[in-house]
């Protein structure tokens, strides 16, 4: 059984049936005290019955454990094995047969789409330009209250003679005024502002 | 514009379908609003829109200004020593440009006015007052949106001025 002598029990006087049998089973007895073992599972069958029921549990054990997937290991794993999982509760809840492609859908592959940084990013420059260009910005020269606030007298002229006129143009006002003077309805002179 | 596509599976993957299907048409119709919203075509103006109020100014007891004057009311006060103002008439047109409008104020005051050019923030026109007939002020004037430009003097023969405030919108 095992190569390395060194480590194996050559004593098994006052061991139980039970240790014996796990240690059979292990591999740790010496030749010698095999053949001992053995000569005694030939003349007892329950002995043999015990010991063929652990041989075979061990065998499972070890054919159970090959067969384990391993850890999911990144979180797309863990959507996925939590995807199939979902499934299988699924199908067994309805009475179905269980669809191993469940998991791996448009959708999931959307949302895996959508995960991506470089995919976030690129979606917010997209957004941020829409806005700019639906509300352009506006500087400090843009501002919508000082343009409204000016009007500007490019050319005047007075037909009647005799007037004169005053032009009140103020960049904080929004008020721009030309304010004729010398006008007469039946002898009377127009107002003048105060300033 | 979206087809649904076929499918034999369950119902909730049909809606997730559906839903990204929807999704993709909410996005074009967001990107082609905001095409259009961005386009010459909508934002440029070709016609203005001119507010004319005749204004009565005096200093009858009370000082009671118009309410309809109540955008222009704080700058009159310091710029005249009137009392009131009183709106005597208001009309508003829209001007294309190159065209002219002649507007009757009253039986004294008749406008004219004539849009030259045309932006999305400024308009100059040239605008002409007459008084009793007679043509008292002929001048030329850039207006930025909102701005407001009074053409005033003639008497009222009752101690007050006539003015006409003159506004883009």
């Amino acid at each position: 059984m095992n190569a390395d002598n060194e480590h194996l029990i050559d004593d098994i006087n006052g061991w139980s049936d039970e240790w014996l049998i796990q240690a059979y089973v292990d591999g740790q007895l010496d030749a010698s005290c095999v053949c001992r073992f053995e000569e005694r599972l030939t003349a007892d069958p329950g002995l043999a019955e015990e010991v063929g029921r652990q041989m075979a549990l061990k065998s499972l054990i070890q054919r159970d454990k090959l067969a384990m997937p391993p850890m999911p290991r990144i979180p797309r794993e863990v959507e996925r094995w939590c995807a199939l999982a979902e499934a299988v509760d699924v199908a067994e809840s309805e009475g179905t047969q269980f669809d191993s492609s469940a998991g791996r859908g448009f959708g999931n592959r959307f949302h895996s789409f959508w995960n991506q940084p470089l995919v976030q990013a690129a979606a917010l420059v997209v957004l941020v330009i829409g806005l700019v260009r639906l509300y352009p910005i506006q500087g400090v020269g843009d501002d919508p209250d000082a343009i409204a606030s000016t009007a500007e007298i490019l050319s005047l002229d007075l037909p009647q003679e005799g007037t004169g006129a005053y032009v009140y143009e103020q960049a904080e006002s929004n008020l721009t005024v030309v304010w004729v003077t010398g006008l007469s309805d039946g002898g009377g002179v127009g107002e003048e502002p105060e300033s | 514009m979206c087809s649904i596509w076929q499918t034999n599976d369950s119902d909730r993957l049909l809606g997730r379908r559906l839903f990204v299907c929807k999704l993709r048409d909410l996005g074009l119709g967001v990107a082609a609003l905001g095409g259009l919203a961005g386009t010459p075509a909508v934002q440029a103006q070709d016609a203005a829109r001119v507010m004319t109020r005749l204004i009565q100014a005096g200093n009858s007891q009370g000082g009671a200004v118009d309410p309809r004057l109540k955008d222009i009311e704080k700058e009159l006060r310091r710029l005249f020593r009137f009392s009131s103002y009183k709106l005597i008439a208001q009309k508003n047109v829209s001007l294309s440009q190159g065209s002219t409008q002649t507007l009757k104020l009253n039986p004294q005051f008749v406008l004219v006015l004539n849009l030259k050019s045309q932006s999305a923030s400024q308009s100059t026109m040239s605008v002409q007052l007459q008084w009793n007939r007679r043509a008292i002020i002929n001048t030329t004037a850039r207006l930025n949106k909102g701005a407001n430009l009074i053409l005033g003097g003639p008497p009222d023969g009752a101690g007050g001025a006539w003015m006409l405030a003159l506004k883009t919108y």
